[in-house]
Parts: structure tokens; sequence; C-alpha cells
């Protein structure tokens, strides 16, 4: 017996080694980056034949698990919840189709939102693809959970969601475990094509089929201990319950535990979908009120179908946005106590006093910067610099901080840097202006999602300059290798895929491929570049800013430390950390100067290019 | 089992998370129920590292207003900001060398007086521990060892169901071999520190 004081994706990728999966694909995204990781760790230390792979994108991993769980394998596929949007095409008709070994889903959710654009619940998603959800409150039973999953899933021959919160995923827990053994079932795909490559009228059958499924999941669900259960006294009634799953379960049973709260009865529901009806309805009945605190929408309380007895989010009790802490439930607790005429959980509240102090101090805020040295700072400084008065459309990552830089106008999902920058030629072009548009995307993001909209915008002769930010590497989500790159996540050899020839394949001919930490050339190029594009015989210009991540690759990013000093013709412009925003320059308020601090300088020597004044030096 | 709640707060780069899985390894060791949260992701770019460790048994990692028993700031004015998180029994540590943030260093915004900090927070406390831990950290070898030295404070108040020898033992297991020594000179610095109650 082995124990570990394991993140919630470790006991996640445990729980997924024990119940034998084969086949792990999975497209990084907080809070799901590390389960991939974890189970190579573990497939490593017991010599497992895991097949494992970083995919190019969440819609290209769950296609990939999918096809080998229909050939009679156990696979699992992870993503994050707005990850699951990408893989929504697939993940609609999975379920009508389904598997033969089991498919597990795991979309992690990010209430708050930490790191996310959306605050999206993925069981609502998996309501429309009617695919069986599990809900864990903590990292031991999502561990447990998946072992369930799967065998729910080859039972009834569906893929069956896991859907673990922010909270789980990045919660640590003591775990033990025994030694973990390869799952050895061979491929097996039977042809079935109408099955596997249904027409529209088997999907009507297929969909009854499903229909039926649901009706014996949930009967299964009502009786799920201990993941869906009660603790109700027999025949007796209550004012008041409480329904909830998921990570608000956990905080909900620790204040009931503090305050002795054992009079208010609680119903816990881990796999709310399909939803256990007669577990719940036995529930309702005991209870006058029952308050459903569930994250981050309304699963269960839609479910529930009574909205004289239910209280929550649609009757105003729990708030509609945020992530569920335990100051606000205490809070919704208290306030719905209170609307029942019981007793609340307590009635003073010692903190509010503190978090007035807190917040009555105005602390200086810290929002997240580029890294010193970071070649995307380089970069968006030349783009504004060669034009300023461009529209700056840009995408997801490390470089969506290019907006304290003044060079990320829009953000909406992965790939709409590109599809944008040609809407926004249309909408000008209409009115016959010619915009400059210069979009930006990583190199990551770029193979994700870009080469479609780049396609469309070469056919429709839409015009922009696209700079493609290649740092080789997946930084933002914790540094995941880039397809450019020789290895992949095990150590293996991958085969390069060339950005360059990529997007000459879509139909590019202007591609050019700089280092920004050349700043005058950057600006130089896409100055040249939007000659290009205005030119009646031009088009759209491709810029590879091509330099190696700082903190992925130490050595090769800056391969010699430039010590940099400040001279006498400093006039603390502030352009230095005000415009270019290192956060390695700093004003010194007693010299009236810009100093550097020597932790944090990276040795770029990029600053050398934009002073105005000139007053930045190398140290000989 | 009692619950005890612990909250560390720092500045991406600090090494809180390190800290936190030393704690944990170190409950590990003597059988003791841990969980604990901690944030990743964009907020790491430059932002507050927040994790919470609950040791005992309960099921929640979120440590919510008021309810923290130990306080371990890493930087002076995060540790005012965290303040929130504690009542009048709740014990504060802090680190009282300065990383000023981003918006302070362009002059958009003040960072509060130090003696200001110790008083809002000394008011407020039973107990208050505040060193440089960053010149411990320098005299154990490295400045990178500060939330090894910011251990040794917290274990010195026994105020977590761990014995000293289990957190060096874990700081043994999880920090890198090159710099064990190194580690268990910051932690002893950290300890003594705190208990010369300065």
């Amino acid at each position: 017996m082995k124990q570990e004081f394991l993140l919630g994706n470790g006991a996640i990728a445990l729980g997924l080694l024990e119940a034998g999966c084969q086949i792990m694909t999975s497209y990084p995204g907080t809070p799901s980056s590390e389960i991939l990781p974890e189970v190579v760790r573990f497939s490593r230390a017991y010599n497992l034949n895991t097949k494992i792979e970083w995919s190019v994108n969440e819609k290209v991993a769950f296609d990939n698990a999918f096809a080998a769980a229909i050939s009679g394998k156990r696979a699992a596929c992870c993503m994050k919840m707005v990850g699951l949007n990408v893989a929504a095409d697939s993940f609609m008709s999975s379920a009508y189709i389904g598997n033969i070994g089991g498919l597990v889903i795991i979309s992690c959710d990010d209430p708050g939102p930490h790191s996310s654009q959306t605050e999206q619940d993925s069981r609502l998603m998996a309501r429309l693809a009617k695919v069986p959800v599990f809900d864990p409150a903590n990292p031991e039973e999502a561990r447990k959970m998946i072992k369930k999953a799967f065998d729910l899933s080859e039972e009834f021959q569906v893929p069956v969601l896991l859907r673990p919160g922010i909270r789980v995923c990045h919660a640590r827990q003591n775990i033990k475990y025994n030694d973990l053994k390869s799952n050895f079932t061979k491929a097996d795909f039977k042809r079935e094509p109408s099955r596997w490559a249904s027409t529209p009228k088997f999907r009507f059958f297929q969909h009854k089929e499903l229909n039926a499924k649901h009706v014996k999941i949930s009967e299964k669900f009502n009786r799920l201990r201990p993941y869906n259960m009660h603790n109700l006294q027999n025949n007796k009634s209550y004012p008041f319950g409480i329904i909830t799953g998921g990570v608000p379960s956990s905080v909900v049973k620790d204040l009931f535990e503090e305050y002795k709260r054992f009079d208010i009865p609680i119903l816990k529901l881990g796999a709310p979908y399909p939803f256990p009806e007669k577990l719940a309805l036995e529930f309702i009945n005991a209870c006058n009120k029952v308050l459903v605190i569930e994250e981050t929408d309304t699963v269960i309380e839609y479910m529930l179908r009574d909205r004289y007895k239910t209280l929550g989010r649609l009757s105003g009790h729990v708030p509609m946005e945020g992530e569920l802490v335990p100051e606000k439930i205490k809070k919704v607790l208290n306030k719905t106590l209170f609307d029942c005429k019981l007793n609340p959980l307590s009635d003073n509240d010692s903190s509010l006093e503190a978090l007035e102090l807190v917040q009555s101090l105005e602390l200086p805020l810290r929002k997240p910067t580029l890294c010193p040295g970071c070649p995307h700072r380089a970069s968006f400084y030349s783009i504004r610099k060669a034009l300023p008065k461009a529209i700056f459309p840009s995408d997801i990552g490390c470089y969506t901080l290019g907006s304290n830089l003044g060079v990320v106008d829009t953000v909406l999902d992965m790939g709409a840097g590109i599809t944008m920058a040609s809407g926004f030629w249309n909408a000008y072009t209409q009115d016959g202006i010619k915009k400059s548009i210069v979009a930006t995307m990583g190199d990551s993001t770029f193979f994700h999602s870009g080469t479609t909209g780049l396609i469309n915008a070469v056919y429709n002769n839409s015009r922009f300059i696209l700079v493609i930010l290649d740092n080789h590497i997946t930084a933002m989500t914790g540094m995941q290798p880039a397809i450019t790159q020789q290895n992949r996540v095990h150590g293996k050899k991958g085969n390069p895929i060339s950005l360059e020839t990529i997007i000459k394949g879509c139909g590019v001919e202007y591609i050019k491929v700089l280092d920004p930490y050349d700043t005058k050339n950057m600006i130089k190029e896409i100055k040249k570049a939007s000659d290009y594009v205005n030119d009646p015989n031009g088009g759209i210009a491709v810029i590879i800013s091509r330099h190696p991540c700082v903190i992925g690759f130490k050595n090769k990013a800056i391969n010699k430390k430039i010590e940099i000093k400040i001279t006498e013709d400093c006039d603390d412009c502030g352009f230095c950390h005000l415009r270019f925003e290192c956060p390695a320059m700093y004003q010194d308020k007693e010299n009236e100067k810009t100093e550097i601090n020597p932790v944090l300088c990276a040795g770029c020597g990029v600053c050398l290019q934009i002073c105005p004044k000139d007053a930045i030096k190398k140290v000989k | 089992m009692n619950i005890t709640r612990l909250i560390i707060v720092a500045v991406g780069g600090q090494g809180n998370l390190l800290a936190s899985k030393v704690l944990g390894e170190a409950a590990l060791i003597s059988d003791v129920p841990v969980h604990m949260s901690e944030i990743h992701g964009m907020a790491q770019r430059g932002g507050i590292v927040e994790s919470s460790i609950v040791f005992g048994d309960a099921e929640s990692t979120i440590i919510s207003n008021g309810e923290a028993d130990i306080l371990l700031g890493f930087e002076p004015s995060e540790t005012l900001r965290a303040m929130n998180r504690c009542n009048k029994n709740t014990k504060v540590i802090t680190n009282l060398a300065p990383v000023p943030s981003f918006m302070v260093a362009i002059g958009k915004d003040v960072y509060p007086e130090i003696e200001e900090i110790k008083n809002l927070i000394k008011q407020r406390t039973k107990k208050f521990i505040a060193f440089d831990a960053l010149k411990l950290a320098k005299e154990a070898g490295n400045p990178m060892t500060i939330n090894i030295v910011l251990l040794g404070a917290l274990m010195q108040t026994q105020t977590l169901m761990l014995s000293k020898e289990s957190v060096q033992q874990a700081i043994k297991i999880r920090t890198k071999k090159a710099f064990i020594d190194m580690n268990l000179r910051a932690f002893d610095l950290g300890f003594k520190t705190a208990e010369m109650g300065s």
C-alpha cells in the first residue's frame, strides 16, 4: 500500500488507471491540465501500457477516445469545461451511438471563474447530450466515481461524464493506493454500419433506445449509495431540507457538523443525471421546503419540478453567478432558515468587520502581467509601434495579457483572433474603409482552431496581418509541449509539424519569420506586411514571431544574460514600465528615476532598444 | 479530532505551493488527515497565490471569512489583505520584506507603510509574529528559501498537530536534494526567530 498527498487531478489520474483505462487523450486547460501528466507519471512508475496523447484540440481528443471505446477498450478524454464546447459536436452524437468499452469524459468546471471565460456548468452540456453525470465532492470521491463511471458506461453502452469542480481538481488529499496493473483488452472493432454510421432514420431508434437506458440508469441512481443518498429518518417529516451535490455538498456537510445542525436533513446527489426521481421524491415529500445548493447552474433545481417547495437560484435565495464559497453558503443558509422561520446557523458574523477594514484600505492591486523577458511583450510593443491605430483581435493564452499593452482588443474563444479579423474586415470594407487589422494568436491556439479561420479568410479575400506568437510551448496551462517540437509528453519522439508549411498550405503567400527580440526589424516588417495587405494584388500577411518561452526554455530563450544599467540621461518618463510594461523596471520615488530590479530582470536586453532617451545601456 | 485551518498567502514565485506540499507530506508522516486547496492558472503570472490547508476531519478545503486559525503571509500587504479570514483568536505570522506589485512599480498605486501594516494586524490578533524572512533566507544561503524560513516560524507556534521533526523530514522528501541542507538551515533560522517572538 502506497500513500501520497495527491492533487485532485492526480487522484483522477489514479482512478482512471485503477479502472483499467487503456487510452487517455486530453487538451490542456485550467483546471484540468495536470490529469494527463499524472497519468503519465503513474503509468511510468508501474510500467503500464497506457496509450496517452496530448491531442491538438478537445474534439480530436474526444474522437480518438471514442474510437478506442467502440473497439472495446476503456478510454477517457479530459478537458476544461469550455473545451467540451469544442468537442460538443462529437459529444452530442456519442450517447445516441453508444460504446462497447467504457468511455469516460472528464470536463473540469471553473466556478468563479478563476481561469476561464465563462462559468458554464458541464452538467447542462451532459443533459443536452443525454450523457449520465457524476459530480465528485472531493479528490477521493472523484477517484472512486471513475470506476463506477466505467462500469456504468459498459453496462449501458453509453458514455459517462465526470464533472469535477476546480476545488476537486486543485485540492490535495492523502490518498492510499495499491500497485497498478495494465489492462490488456485487445482492440476488436466489429463492423456494424447501422450503428456506427447510422442515418437519421436509425438515429431516431437510437434516441429511443437511449431514452430507455435513461429510465434504467435513473432507477440505478435512486440506489447509488454513498453518492446518492439522504439521511431522513423513517416516517418523519421536516420543515426544511437541503439538496446538494459536488463541491458545495462538502461545504454544507462541514457547516452542519460545525453548528451541530443535525435537525436539517440532506439529500446528496453525486450522480444527478439521469435524475434519481424516486429518491428525490422521497426527500421532497418528507420536507416542507427544500433548498438546492449546487454549482454552477440550475440542473437539480429544474429537475425537481416543484416550484412551491423548491428554493434556490430561481427563488432568489442562491446567487446566480460566482463560486459558492463557504461564507456565501453560510449566508444563503442563514437567510433561507430565517425565511422559513427556523433558527439560523449563527447570528454573529465576526469576519464582517475585518472584511470592511480590508476593503477600506485600498491595498495595491496585483494583476497578472507577462513575465520579464517574455517574447510576447517585445512582439506587442513592435505591433503597437508600427500600427498604433489598428484593431487588434487576439486570442486565449498568456498573450491575452497583452491587453495591458493596448494590443489586445478582443478575446472571444480559441481561434477567434483570426475569424474576428475577417469579420472586422467585412464590417469596414462594406463602408468603403480599409481598416488596419492585426490579429495575434499563439502557436498552440493556431493548431487548436486557427487553420479553418485562416482558410476561410484567404478564400473570401479578407485582408489583415496575422502575427503568430510562436514560443514553442503551451505556456499558460503549465508548459505542455507544442506540436512544432520533437518531444511528446512521455519523452517519446513525435513528428514535428512546421507552422510555415501549414500556413502556406492554407493559401497564404506572404509569410515572414522573425525574432521579436529585434524590435527594430519587427516594426519594419509589420509596416512592410501592412503595405502588402493594402496592395490590390496583395492578400493576408502572416508574421511568425518566433522566440522560445523564457520559463519553458530558460537557457535557449536567453542564452547569455545582458546586464543593463540606467544612465544619467533617464528623465523618468516611465516609458519602459508604463508603455513597455517590464515588471523588472520601477520608479524610485526618492531619486525620481527609473531603477532595475535585478532579481526580476531576465537579461533579455530588449529594453536597450526601446528607451526614448537612450538611457538604458549594457554593463560592459 | 479538532480541525485546524491554515491559510498561506504569497505572491507568484515565492514558493507557496512547495511550502504547502511540505506540510501535506508532514501530515502524511504524522498520520493526520489533511485537505488542501490551491489556485493555479492565470493568477500565477504575477498575481496572488493562496493555499488553504485544513488539518483534521473536515471535507471542504475552502476557508471562509473569519475561519482561519493561522494565517501565514509571505508578503506583508498580502497578509493584511487576507485579514478578513481571521478572527480575534487567529495567529498571524508574516514576512516583512515587501514585493511591490506592478501597479506600485509604475506609480499608479501606493504601497502601505510597513509599520502601519504591522499595527493594523497587531490590533486584531492574539498572537502576531513579524520579521524579515528574506534576510534570513539570504543568511541560509538563498533568497528562494524564504518559504522554508516561514515554515520554521509556523512550526514554532505549535498550532498545527504536527511535530517539528515531521516537517523537517518532509523537507528532506519534498525539496531538491542539492538544497536540503540549505532548507533545513532556513527552517531553523525561522524557528529560532519566532522563538524570540520578534
